[in-house]
């Protein structure tokens, strides 16, 4: 069943011109890995707001068409009780650290504290995904004085801590060094081995590739191709529409193109490895 | 819609009202300004959050000042009055235009001479006060024979008078730099948002 | 991972000595109470005598070298400028000459006057002084929560301490880059004014955009789940000692009242 469902939805911020989403229709499954990737203010941190409930219980502004997560309508749907079904991380490593605990491991118990999660279990809990993320060393630091990518991993740690059914990633490397993004990366492939529900947005297209079962393209507020990683990555009419595509799969055109395809398009690198080797055996 | 979640928004400012205050303090220092730019958040805050989340900037730098000069407390009702007087003139479009905006720094120091005569009346055992404000309440004293409280009341309006005056003019700057996706989102933020902006609202 | 650390979270909050681990509501009631009675009675000998009761305290509790470097500091101007202003302020034809300094002719009443209010501003800084140095802010805060206070309130008074501190950090990284740029901040007043402005935009503007991820980054950490909280770090409960404590604070508010009252009415 789908776990987040839209229809027909069109949502426009408030004194602005244009629609940051135009007749979106989609849903997403639990359990499944989705990718969202497309042109910089394409609707993707849109609609990644629309699913965590920020639009339209922060952002005011024009919201038509239905919104369902888990069979109820956006708008009815409580914050408080959103947030400890979807979570949410984002860009800014510097404004998800809350700046009122002095260590990691209290700032990573805050999202317990504040749902009242008995502290037996918030200890446990706490020290585990620490461990997990490997932020163990660092517990007894103070929150405010970790660098960029460390702050990531701890906001991550807060985040997975609640123990959210689905989690929404926002672009979660593009303010990091290569060292911080390789850290996030880790994290993600950890989180794909839970039966989480996840929608990551990301412009590092290979990382989409090797992780996500589906993708989602956006192009002006607008869908524009969606459906299993495969599938999507291959397609030719990618290329025109200005959307990230592996290089390893603009290879593959290119030797079709020249006329020596292989036998399939490849989206990572490994695959296409396989595939040259196959191809050169023949 | 949703009007409640309208003022979350303005809680998360007023740590930031709180250290604008410091900070300005504490530029204004570092580049020997003679001026206190202390009430700078204080006003930004309550003009844009309207009374609440503008007194509590005031009350919150007062006790944070506290730490270091618990006397410092006493004055906490100035910087609270400041937040009133913010948020009724926002209401009233006053920081919207310029001349205005500097008229209404006689208000600000207007509070700031007699409310804070009065604390520092009744601190000092109702008599002058040991500030720099003494440097104008003694020889205006001694030169007009005035009652002591006020001389005290006028000695602290005309000290207070420049600082509100620039204070007011760097108020107005900032109110009219908000970007229109942020001023949206804050309880009396319409009042600043452009009549271009608005337009768009309206098709 | 540092196993005991996360053990100590099990305990109550320790913050050293018996002092320090004082409740910080009952800590406050009698800081409160003492300070209040040095402004009840107003009389220089009783706050005088505060005073060196509060270094000897801050001795035994073991800040006294912070404490005392920030009591002068706020002491020494109003000492000073009481004295002088109350021998400017004060005139009547029948004081008693006291010193003479250089020409200048004291008088006794005056001096006694300003000796009264410093003793008593002093008698009551100290005080709080000493409650704000040995209290965390967030054990103040936390004692509130369990007292029914929102953690709202708990929430912006912290973060109002982290703003400052980020945002100083941040006033301070864009001067020293307009200083390598070659803008000046020293020189004269419109120079320095220079300065001052285009320093303001970009920290205000960082400060506030801030903001809103902040709301959106809260808000994803249930910060608006309105029911029951929990709390990693839990106060000792109140020991009945504590609360005898807080009475005999009371105690000796009330009678400071009663000898004020008393030395009014020409009884004592």
């Amino acid at each position: 069943m789908a776990f987040i469902e839209l229809k027909d939805v069109s949502y426009k911020y408030p004194y602005t011109k244009d629609f940051a989403l135009q007749n979106v229709t989609c849903s997403f499954e639990k359990g499944k890995f989705y990718g969202i990737i497309g042109e910089n203010g394409g609707g993707k941190t849109t609609l990644c707001n629309l699913i965590r409930g920020l639009i339209p219980h922060f952002y005011l502004g024009k919201l038509t068409g239905e919104c369902l997560v888990e069979g109820k309508d956006i708008r009815d749907w409580d914050t408080a009780e959103l947030s400890s079904k979807i979570g949410y991380v984002f860009q800014n490593p510097f404004t998800q650290i809350s700046g009122i605990k002095p260590t990691v491991f209290e700032e990573v118990a805050i999202g317990l504290e504040n749902l009242g999660v008995p502290k037996d279990v918030m200890l446990e809990r706490v020290a585990k995904v620490c461990e997990q993320l490997d932020i163990g060393h660092l517990i007894k630091n103070n929150p405010n004085e970790l660098s960029g990518g460390q702050r990531q991993r701890v906001a991550f740690a807060s985040i997975i801590a609640m123990d959210t059914d689905t989690l929404v990633i926002d672009e979660p490397t593009s303010q990091l060094d290569p060292e911080g993004t390789e850290n996030v990366f880790n994290i993600i492939n950890q989180l794909k081995h839970s039966n989480k529900t996840i929608i990551l947005v990301e412009h590092k297209i290979d990382l989409i590739a090797e992780f996500c079962d589906e993708i989602l393209v956006m192009e002006n507020g607008t869908i524009a191709f969606s459906g299993p990683t495969k599938e999507v990555l291959t397609k030719r009419e990618l290329m025109d529409h200005n959307a990230a595509i592996p290089e390893v799969a603009k290879f593959g055109h290119a030797m079709a193109d020249a006329g020596k395809p292989l036998s399939e398009i490849p989206v990572t690198l490994e695959k296409a490895f396989s595939l040259v080797q196959e191809r050169s055996a023949r | 819609m949703a009007k409640n979640e309208n003022n979350k928004l303005a809680w998360f400012l007023v740590p930031i009202g709180v250290a604008v205050n410091f900070i300005f303090g504490t530029l204004v220092l570092l580049l020997r300004l003679p001026i206190y730019l202390d009430s700078c958040g204080t006003i930004i805050v309550g003009a844009l959050c309207g009374v609440w989340p503008g007194v509590i900037v005031g009350l919150v730098s007062n006790i944070l000042n506290a730490i270091t000069d618990p006397g410092t407390l006493l004055y906490a009702p100035l910087n609270m009055a400041f937040a009133v007087l913010a948020a009724y003139l926002s209401k009233k479009g006053v920081f919207k235009k310029f001349v205005p905006t500097l008229i209404s720094s006689l208000g600000f120091a207007f509070i700031g001479g007699v409310i804070g005569a009065l604390i520092t009346w009744a601190r000092y055992g109702f008599d002058f006060g040991s500030g720099a404000t003494a440097v104008v309440v003694l020889p205006l004293y001694a030169a007009t024979g005035l009652p002591k409280f006020l001389c005290q009341i006028i000695g602290e309006f005309l000290c207070d008078l420049l600082d509100k005056a620039i204070t007011v003019v760097v108020c107005y700057f900032i109110l009219k730099a908000f970007p229109t996706r942020f001023l949206s989102k804050l309880p009396l933020g319409h009042i600043y948002i452009s009549d271009e902006a608005k337009a768009l609202e309206e098709e | 991972m540092d196993r005991e650390f996360i053990n100590s979270y099990n305990d109550y909050v320790n913050n050293g000595n018996a002092w320090f681990n004082l409740n910080p509501l009952s800590k406050l009631w009698i800081c409160m109470c003492i300070g209040l009675s040095a402004v009840v009675v107003r009389h220089w000998q009783f706050g005088f005598s505060l005073c060196i009761f509060y270094c000897i305290a801050a001795l035994i509790i073991g800040i006294f070298p912070r404490f005392i470097k920030n009591y002068i500091t706020i002491s020494v101007l109003v000492i000073l400028l009481t004295i002088v202003i109350r021998q400017f302020s004060m005139r009547d034809p029948n004081f008693t000459p006291f010193i003479n300094i250089l020409g200048w002719q004291w008088y006794k009443e005056p001096f006694i006057a300003a000796l009264n209010i410093i003793s008593y501003i002093m008698g009551f800084s100290g005080a709080l002084l000493i409650y704000f140095q040995t209290t965390e802010m967030r054990d103040l805060m936390l004692a509130l929560e369990n007292r029914g206070v929102t953690h709202v309130a708990s929430y912006i008074m912290l973060s109002s301490m982290q703003s400052v501190i980020d945002m100083r950090q941040s006033a301070q990284t864009i001067l020293e880059s307009q200083k390598s740029r070659g803008i000046e901040t020293d020189g004269n007043i419109i120079v320095r004014m220079k300065a001052f402005f285009p320093t303001l935009g970009p920290i205000l503007l960082s400060a506030m955009s801030g903001t809103e991820e902040k709301a959106i980054a809260m808000d994803a950490r249930a910060f608006s789940h309105n029911g029951g909280h929990t709390y990693l770090r839990v106060l000792r409960p109140i020991p009945v000692w504590e609360y005898i404590c807080d009475g005999l604070a009371l105690v000796f508010l009330i009678c400071s009242i009663v000898w004020k009252v008393l030395s009014m009415t020409g009884r004592v």
